[in-house]
């Protein structure tokens, strides 16, 4: 469970978004907005890598109080992921794996599922974009979180790899871990039981539904 | 042709030299600096007398040769130079004067000294080898003409990886601290060049300057707070790597000491070259422990640099505008007889103060534009 209250995200005094009092419980959530209305700025607030005003509390972890466990157990993958080109899909899963506590294992099955063994010792300056988004598609599944954020997670991707990108997020679900979701494109529905729906809009999150 | 001819110049010439405006000066630099015309003659009249002399000038011609051709070919790997793969459907003739002109152009350092030299070792009657060398100035620029047709042929991204790197990357993960150091290498080396040269010539300066007058150890710590705040630009360079590419830094669950102890042996790594020059030129007079002190200042220095960029964020204006007062004040301390040790203490608490206090709160606001409305606001 995400508990978040006051929160408000600026830029230099320019107001980007606030939260007043939100409680997301476990499931998966799916927040819609138009671009530049604060999703993905929420995103990285809630993944601990921007500062803000406000509290924000994982389960018994506050993000301030508890950084290191808060940081252990939410996950997040970029919308358009640019990594630094000289490094390689193995450096980066290497070094996220090794700070999120992945086994081995759990490395290798998902380098496996996403099918990056092709290339997964060049350098990601050599990568297409589809590439890039599994590279960051496997960086947000690494670990034990008890929250992954994707944003935007079905772009650039082939329908193969959308489908795996689905069956992972059913597979966690079932493990008790909580999505939080952003998507232009409608989710099936069938596919994915989404509990919540959120529209961003006007510096603030809305409820839409609640299936729960 | 002349639209060709633009788009090759522009994508492939003038990124070249760009790129490696460093490399080419540090060559000049050494070929020019430490040799005089005259000598060059005499070399060049000497090596065409002299098959193995010859032989290992034309090697090193052989490997810038290499050097062009690998960046072409990287360059042609990038998705941002996809577009010339269009360059196989014009006619082979002028593709490959195209192709040519690149690698003419890239190889033009190497025509023009072939041309130097090879104009007096005809005056002095060497025909044979200087043919010899012309001939291969002017033959090497068309096998790199049909190394790019190759790579413009067989544009396929799962077997573009060279040997070495593959094989480097496959037996080796990179360390985070090597992170920036390549960045560095890849993305700044004339900043990093011209940084380590400055501050290395600081280094050796001092060094051979400090035994020939009555000077004392404030000129050694001076000339550390000169070579910590020539870093300030790289720390600048540090700061914002990490906050563009790579944000996740700020997701994974590592503890502050964790991150510290990364920047410490990635700062060690950036001072090494002239901790090495201090150890090769270290004089007499000063003693070990000074020198342990002298050095712990810049590091000291350094975080506290770094500490302050994590503190607030820095447009390059401000940046100089605090480098020249942070300088002044670290005159007045060091010239006031401060401490070393006191000063290399204060700056590194300071530093990791700044870095523990900051570290999560700091933010990078690209440009003032961010902070606008944007239209669907």
């Amino acid at each position: 469970m995400i508990i978040i209250k006051n929160l408000r995200k600026s830029y230099g005094g320019h107001l980007v978004i606030q939260v007043p009092d939100l409680v997301l419980k476990p499931g998966i959530h799916w927040f819609k907005g138009a671009n530049g209305s604060g999703k993905t700025t929420f995103f990285r607030t809630l993944a601990g890598m921007l500062p803000f005003e406000g509290d924000i509390q994982l389960h018994a972890w506050d993000i301030r109080k508890q950084p290191i466990d808060y940081r252990l157990h939410i996950n997040y993958g970029e919308a358009e992921p640019d990594y630094p080109e000289f490094l390689t899909a193995n450096d980066l899963i290497q070094f996220v794996g090794h700070a999120k506590k992945a086994s081995q294992k759990q490395v290798n099955q998902l380098i496996e599922t996403f099918g990056v063994h092709d290339f997964l010792y060049q350098p990601t300056g050599t990568y297409s974009s589809g590439m890039l988004k599994k590279t960051s598609l496997i960086l947000a599944f690494l670990g034990t979180p008890k929250v992954i954020i994707l944003d935007e997670p079905l772009i650039t991707i082939d329908d193969a790899t959308v489908q795996k990108v689905y069956d992972l997020v059913s597979q966690y679900h079932t493990q008790g871990v909580t999505f939080l979701l952003s998507s232009h494109q409608d989710f099936i529905f069938e596919k994915l039981p989404i509990q919540g729906l959120y529209q961003v809009h006007n510096k603030t999150i809305h409820l839409i539904r609640n299936q729960q | 042709m002349k639209s060709i001819i633009n788009i090759l110049r522009k994508t492939f010439v003038i990124e070249y030299y760009r790129l490696n405006t460093g490399f080419l000066f540090l060559v000049a630099m050494f070929g020019f600096g430490i040799l005089r015309p005259e000598d060059h003659i005499a070399l060049a009249t000497y090596a065409f007398t002299s098959p193995f002399l010859l032989s290992l000038g034309l090697s090193l011609w052989g490997l810038y040769h290499l050097k062009v051709v690998y960046f072409v070919r990287q360059r042609l790997l990038f998705s941002s130079h996809e577009f010339l793969y269009h360059l196989v459907t014009v006619s082979k003739p002028r593709r490959w004067a195209g192709l040519l002109y690149v690698h003419f152009m890239l190889w033009l350092p190497v025509v023009l000294y072939a041309g130097f030299v090879g104009y007096y070792g005809w005056l002095f009657g060497q025909h044979q080898a200087v043919i010899i060398t012309m001939s291969f100035a002017l033959f090497l620029p068309f096998t790199g003409v049909m190394a790019y047709e190759y790579r413009l042929f067989h544009p396929n991204p799962d077997t573009r990886l060279s040997i070495l790197s593959g094989f480097l990357n496959r037996q080796f993960t990179k360390p985070y601290w090597s992170y920036f150091l390549l960045y560095l290498f890849q993305k700044a080396p004339i900043l990093l060049f011209l940084t380590k040269v400055f501050t290395c010539f600081i280094v050796y300066g001092i060094c051979k300057i400090y035994p020939t007058d009555a000077y004392d150890e404030r000129l050694f710590s001076l000339a550390a707070a000169t070579i910590a705040l020539s870093h300030s630009v790289m720390l600048l360079h540090l700061y914002e790597f990490e906050h563009l590419q790579l944000p996740l830094l700020r997701n994974l669950p590592l503890t502050l000491f964790q991150r510290g102890l990364q920047y410490t042996i990635l700062f060690i790594l950036l001072v090494f070259p002239e901790s090495i020059f201090m150890i090769r030129y270290h004089p007499s007079g000063i003693s070990w422990v000074y020198t342990l002190e002298w050095w712990v200042l810049i590091l000291g220095l350094f975080w506290l640099i770094f500490g302050r960029f994590l503190q607030q964020h820095y447009l390059m204006d401000l940046l100089l505008r605090q480098g020249f007062y942070a300088f002044i004040s670290l005159f007045f301390l060091i010239m006031f007889q401060i401490p070393t040790f006191l000063l290399a203490v204060c700056s590194l608490g300071a530093g990791i103060y700044l870095f523990h206090r900051h570290y999560y709160n700091s933010e990078y606001i690209v440009s003032k534009d961010n902070l606008k409305l944007r239209p669907e606001e």
